[in-house]
């Protein structure tokens, strides 16, 4: 039996999410296809930090869309998903560091973005009472935050059901192929067939694209999490840093969440993460060493997601070059929350009218393929 | 809740500790977990979820329920803690605070 | 320079160390108390020894301190890769152990016994209760409700008497007619346990004269901020409410498995017992082949069974690392291996005499203390999604994010996704156990970046 709708979506990850309920409620009927369950993988390892700070230059006009998307998002998704936003600053230790920050406001400004703004020490102190002293000053977006991954998943997916996104767990997807304008996606017994496609399977996207016939290389990032037990009020912003691997922040539990980067041992194959302790102890020191306080407060946990990391570290997002109605979702590269919501209206409109209003066009695959055929009326529709 | 029986003394020393600021006799190398059973409110902490009151239930170390400040270091397992001469023990209310001192209320 | 790293300074730990040690293998014993003895020979060195069992365990613990290798007390575990790489906390620092086997001997705990109001000061576990008479030489002040299943509720019970304390009354939940079911197995559990079941019997009659309360399918305990009364329902309907302020639970023992579940070791489950256990081969070797397990960690079968699992798990480790040939290996193991199978079938007429009771547990229940979340949250997150396993779940309702991350909630997890989604308790599934197994301080793990 085959199951029929206007899109399949292949990936039950927030941007699937996302995209599936910007078609739904533009009156398309979408399938949802989900190898395990939704959120398994990278957004349900999320450290879920709402930013538009320190972007790649090609993300950020998608970027600042969905920041103000992320300002209203209860009216998206009829939840505000734990989103705060008490800034996000990146710190600088030394003079050298807060003259690479500095240098970097002045090429945006130029280029018309004023989001990004240099803080001193004394307001950085200020702002984050608890960070080390050494510190001399910061670069900081003001109306960035962070949000809850554990009530934003739930939100998506009750409003995605509720737009009438049919979603399937366990259901994962074995081969793709494409004749007289439908796309058919099988799944062990299962088949669907629609004329529209997305792949957002997350770090396994890059198989997805190539059953379609598109080539772009992915590699894995596996970064790893520590969390704390619940401590009383201690940070508001999320804080990183421009020397270290270091991404910190208190949730809405009171537990802090130290991020950054250091990557676990992965495997794609089976799915899994491991933890390298020893990188894990770089992490612990590069916090110890911002929030001295916080030497003596217990990890109750660590964990490493798994998503796609691209070439040039920035997300992909755009039609395929080559093949009609398929739209690529991928390499998100450990930051691909805050984009979101954005993301997938910016799909829903590609895909049904051919261009989107927030110009992607930086993000489009072709980027990081080798071989994109030429005159493709999809290379020019994008964006 | 509990109380020591009068024969068998594990260790011949009796020490002091403090908890909460009173002074109180125990036995040298006991499980302090065994000394919170013994004096009152019987318990060891309220919780950084509801703030409900807990006090050791394993005393071995797999629930963390027992878990009080010693000597500064908080949400440590009293059960799986030696009682030695001078140790000073915080019950732990809520969430500990690394900006003020021990814990917050 | 360690060939061997025993976790665990039990009874089974212990016991392999020793065997180790003799056959010319250098080895490092961590364990997480300040004196050898695991949990069932807690403090053996500070206290009298009662009875033979207690006996055999002081002698073992005075041979290990002289021969059982290098034995750093004090020490956790949180965190073991492939190497396998042991990374451990001593004294606020963390450091890194490479031996080239390890031995997990980490024992056993008691199986979560969850009821609405288990977490209120006033209920403690019997186990923990027998902890503070061993370590600490302490009775309940007042007579004792003892609820639930299983001989060591028959040991304490006697244990308590003994000392002077006082019971005022036991919540039997042992199904009806089992004693009855299990006399079939009575022949082949006397040769091991004829001692065992002697004292038992003793044990049971002694306790004749208390009030006994049979047949408890379900309890309550009910009070503000502590303990207040105790409600029940028997099978035949009957209800009733006691006052007490301090209520001990009991429904038999389980292995300890974060740290073979952390090591990447398979499991399978034991349905007589129902719980999960390591798979191990006949040398007590895992599916990691350096990973060995000995003791109630890799089956529950009491300690005198642990001081011969350990010694098996010792030829084990001594044959794969070439020292001892199979054919004396298999020489070696032959007379420990009738003793374990012997023990097996004690085991066997136990488990039928005293099946775990896991009784029902109603939405109510704070099925994970930790993070207070019930068992009415975590049914219905799991309603329509037969996807959502113990991880998804656990992001859905927090429960097992919490400090003892899912040592006291993991069972119960399993069991209500088991009833959930119709599934089997092994397909069920666990948590994913991770890194760190023992809660270590930031400062603790960057120590171990300071060291490198």
């Amino acid at each position: 039996m085959i199951e029929t709708a206007d899109a399949i979506v292949i990936g039950g990850g927030l941007h699937g999410l996302s995209a599936a309920l910007q078609l739904a409620r533009r009156g398309v009927s979408v399938i949802l296809a989900e190898r395990s369950r939704i959120g398994r993988h990278a957004s349900g390892s999320s450290a879920a930090g709402v930013r538009t700070l320190n972007r790649g230059r090609a993300e950020l006009p998608i970027a600042l869309r969905s920041m103000e998307m992320w300002h209203d998002i209860e009216s998206l998704v009829g939840d505000n998903c734990g989103f705060h936003a008490d800034g996000q600053i990146k710190v600088a230790e030394s003079d050298a560091e807060l003259d690479i920050l500095r240098a970097r406001v002045d090429g945006l400004r130029q280029d018309g973005f004023t989001h990004e703004e240099i803080i001193d020490a004394d307001e950085l102190r200020e702002l984050v009472p608890a960070l080390a002293r050494h510190c001399v000053g910061g670069l900081i977006v003001r109306r960035d935050g962070a949000a809850d991954p554990h009530r934003t998943l739930p939100a998506f997916l009750r409003s995605a059901l509720a737009a009438g996104v049919t979603v399937h767990e366990g259901v994962g997807v074995e081969g793709l192929s494409h004749r007289q304008g439908t796309w058919r996606v099988a799944a062990g017994d299962r088949a669907f067939e629609a004329p529209l496609l997305v792949n957002a399977a997350g770090a396994w996207a890059s198989g997805i694209a190539a059953m379609a016939g598109d080539e772009i290389p992915l590699e894995t990032k596996a970064s790893m999490m520590i969390v704390t037990e619940r401590i009383a009020p201690f940070v508001r912003p999320t804080v990183s840093t421009v020397g270290r691997k270091l991404s910190f922040k208190q949730s809405s539990q009171g537990t802090l969440l130290i991020g950054g980067g250091q990557q676990a041992r992965h495997d794609l194959e089976s799915e899994t993460t491991e933890i390298d302790a020893e990188r894990l102890a770089r992490q612990a020191a590069a916090a110890v060493a911002m929030f001295p306080g916080i030497a003596r407060l217990r990890i109750v946990r660590t964990w490493a997601g798994l998503d796609g990391l691209s070439a040039d570290h920035m997300a992909v997002a755009g039609l395929s070059p080559s093949a009609p109605g398929l739209m690529h979702l991928l390499g998100f590269s450990g930051h691909g929350f805050q984009l979101v919501p954005a993301l997938g209206v910016a799909t829903a409109e590609l895909l049904l009218e051919g261009r989107s209003s927030v110009d992607i066009c930086g993000l489009a695959p072709q980027r990081l393929m080798h071989e994109v055929s030429v005159g493709s009326t999809h290379a020019l529709a994008n964006g | 809740m509990f109380q020591k029986l009068k024969a068998g003394r594990l260790s011949n020393r009796e020490v002091t500790i403090v908890v909460d600021g009173v002074t109180f006799a125990a036995e040298d190398g006991e499980p302090l977990a065994a000394v919170l059973l013994r004096i009152p409110p019987y318990s060891a902490r309220n919780t950084p979820v509801s703030g409900a009151v807990r006090a050791p239930y394993c005393m071995m170390g797999v629930c963390f329920d027992c878990l009080v400040e010693v000597d500064g270091e908080t949400s440590t397992r009293s059960c799986l803690t030696r009682v030695r001469e001078g140790l000073s023990v915080r019950r732990q209310a809520g969430r500990p605070d690394p900006l003020g001192a021990g814990t917050d209320d | 320079m360690t060939d061997v790293l025993v976790i665990g300074a039990g009874p089974a730990g212990m016991s392999a160390a020793l065997d180790l040690q003799q056959r010319g293998l250098a080895v490092t014993v961590v364990d997480d108390l300040p004196s050898p003895g695991g949990r069932i020979f807690a403090a053996i060195e500070s206290r009298e020894a009662h009875g033979g069992e207690e006996r055999t365990g002081a002698d073992l613990a005075a041979r290990f301190r002289k021969d059982g290798g290098t034995y750093l007390p004090a020490t956790e575990v949180w965190q073991i890769e492939v190497g396998p790489r042991v990374f451990v906390t001593q004294s606020g620092k963390a450091r890194i152990l490479k031996p080239r086997f390890v031995l997990m001997a980490t024992g056993a705990q008691e199986r979560p016994m969850p009821f609405p109001g288990w977490q209120l000061p006033g209920v403690m576990t019997i186990g923990g209760a027998q902890i503070l008479l061993k370590t600490a030489r302490q009775i309940p002040a007042d007579p004792v409700w003892l609820a639930g299943s299983g001989p060591l509720l028959l040991l304490y019970a006697h244990q308590l008497i003994s000392a002077g304390g006082a019971i005022a009354g036991v919540l039997d939940t042992t199904p009806t007619g089992s004693v009855a079911a299990a006399a079939k197995f009575l022949p082949g559990a006397v040769p091991y346990g004829w001692r065992d079941l002697a004292r038992g019997l003793a044990w049971w009659v002694g306790l004749a004269s208390t009030r006994t309360i049979r047949g408890v399918t379900a309890l309550e305990a009910v009070g503000s901020d502590r303990l207040e009364s105790i409600r029940y329902t028997t099978r035949s309907g009957d209800t009733g409410e006691v006052p007490a302020k301090l209520l001990l639970v009991h429904d038999g023992v389980v292995p300890s498995l974060h740290s073979t579940m952390a090591a990447g070791c398979a499991h399978q489950w034991n349905d007589a017992q129902r719980c999960l256990e390591p798979i191990v081969d006949r040398f007590g070797r895992s599916s990691v082949p350096e990973i060995f397990v000995a003791g109630d960690g890799a089956t529950i079968a009491g300690a005198r069974a642990a001081i011969v699992s350990g010694k098996l798990a010792a030829i084990g480790i001594a044959h794969a690392d070439g020292k001892v040939s199979a054919q004396d290996a298999e020489v070696a193991v032959a007379p420990l291996r009738r003793k374990l199978a012997s023990a097996a079938r004690f085991r066997r007429f136990v488990d039928q005499a005293y099946p775990p009771v896991e009784m029902a547990i109603p939405d109510a229940t704070m099925l994970c203390r930790c993070e207070e979340a019930t068992a009415g949250q975590i049914r219905s997150a799991l309603t329509g999604r037969p996807h959502l396993g113990a991880d998804g779940v656990k992001l859905a309702t927090r429960a097992g994010m919490g400090p003892c991350q899912g040592r006291q909630c993991g069972a119960s997890l399993n069991r209500l996704i088991a009833e959930v989604h119709g599934v089997g308790r092994e397909e069920a599934g666990f948590l994913r156990i991770r890194a760190p197994l023992k809660p270590l301080t930031l400062g603790e793990l960057a120590s171990l970046d300071e060291a490198s």
